[in-house]
């Protein structure tokens, strides 16, 4: 599609958004988990085909726990927070000690706030630099194949495109042993936004 | 200090409980937990707290919405915000809804603590 073309300046743009942005999420990561190092990858920002974003995943098939919010304001984004199933049980566990395994009610509501705080600090970190305000939905948390997630985010946001803008990092914890992949999945239309509020044309 | 009644408000429960450990380690008392702006505005007339904490992102009536019901209601409620939105219009129009504090989460427990005690007098 033609018309969503995006050059490299601008995808530029999206990385250096993406690492300022979930930058300030791993910072509020490690606070949640008493100041443990938390590492992230650089991220990376592309156009990705539709039916491709699972794999950035590790694939469709993979059972994952998924959260993730949209933003509305001023600009429409979907931020996902994914993690394995044995880094969704060890990050309840260095959440709430003494509880193993088991997602429980607390355990599931533990990962929301944990998916919570991290997207909206990464929606903090934006605002500030592009005066935009942005307002995330009440999280929400689905344990399924990451296909299944990918596909029930893209019907809530209404992505029609072939083709999306990704925006991808990884973060790891250093004693906890959970890695957790971060998307964040703007509206096309909805870039334009961004980069006219950032005096890029 | 000691006994001041607090209501607990946030969609999610591991925050609620997370607070709660906080207070009551604090030597305040939970009078209530509510899980949305509904709740809160409901609980707040029943139960008259001294203090609330309100977290904004939630679903059926948001944060935002609530403090101002309850000081429309109560305009000698001293609520604070405990929320993971920190964005300065955000701030602004919680403290001009009559908020009298504003946490951005992930928080230090000292700093709800100190929060409270400040605006509980």
């Amino acid at each position: 599609m033609d018309e969503h073309q995006i050059d490299s300046n601008r995808l530029d743009v999206l990385k250096e958004l993406a690492n300022i942005g979930l930058g300030n999420a791993v910072t509020s990561l490690s606070q949640m988990l008493g100041e443990e190092k938390v590492d992230m990858a650089v991220p990376v920002a592309n156009t990705v085909p539709l039916q491709d974003v699972p794999d950035f995943l590790g694939g469709g098939e993979v059972p994952v726990a998924g959260i993730y919010i949209q933003s509305s304001g001023d600009v429409r984004l979907t931020i996902l927070f994914v993690l394995s199933m044995d880094s969704a049980t060890n990050l309840v566990s260095s959440l709430m000690p003494g509880v193993d395994g088991e997602l429980d009610e607390m355990a599931v509501s533990a990962l929301i706030e944990v998916g919570n705080i991290l997207t909206a600090s990464y929606l903090n970190a934006i605002s500030m630099m592009t005066n935009l305000q942005l307002m995330p939905s009440p999280p929400e948390i689905a344990v399924d194949m990451a296909g299944a997630i990918i596909t029930t985010i893209m019907a809530e946001a209404h992505m029609i495109d072939d083709e999306i803008v990704l925006m991808k990092t990884t973060l790891n914890t250093v004693d906890s042993e959970v890695e957790g992949n971060v998307l964040i999945l703007p509206d096309y239309g909805e870039l334009e936004k961004i980069f006219g509020l950032l005096g890029i044309s | 200090m000691l006994g001041k009644k607090v209501l607990i408000t946030d969609d999610t429960a591991f925050m609620r409980m997370t607070l709660k450990n906080v207070l009551e380690k604090n030597g305040y008392e939970v009078a209530a937990e509510a899980e949305d702006g509904v709740q809160a505005v409901e609980k707040y007339e029943e139960l008259k707290p001294d203090l609330v904490t309100m977290d904004i992102t939630m679903p059926n009536m948001d944060g935002i919405t609530a403090i101002k019901k309850i000081m429309e209601k109560d305009p000698q409620a001293k609520i604070v915000v405990v929320s993971a939105m920190g964005q300065k219009a955000l701030v602004i129009e919680a403290l001009n809804s009559g908020a009298k504090d504003f946490i951005v989460k992930p928080f230090q427990p000292d700093r709800i603590v100190e929060a409270l005690q400040k605006v509980g007098g």
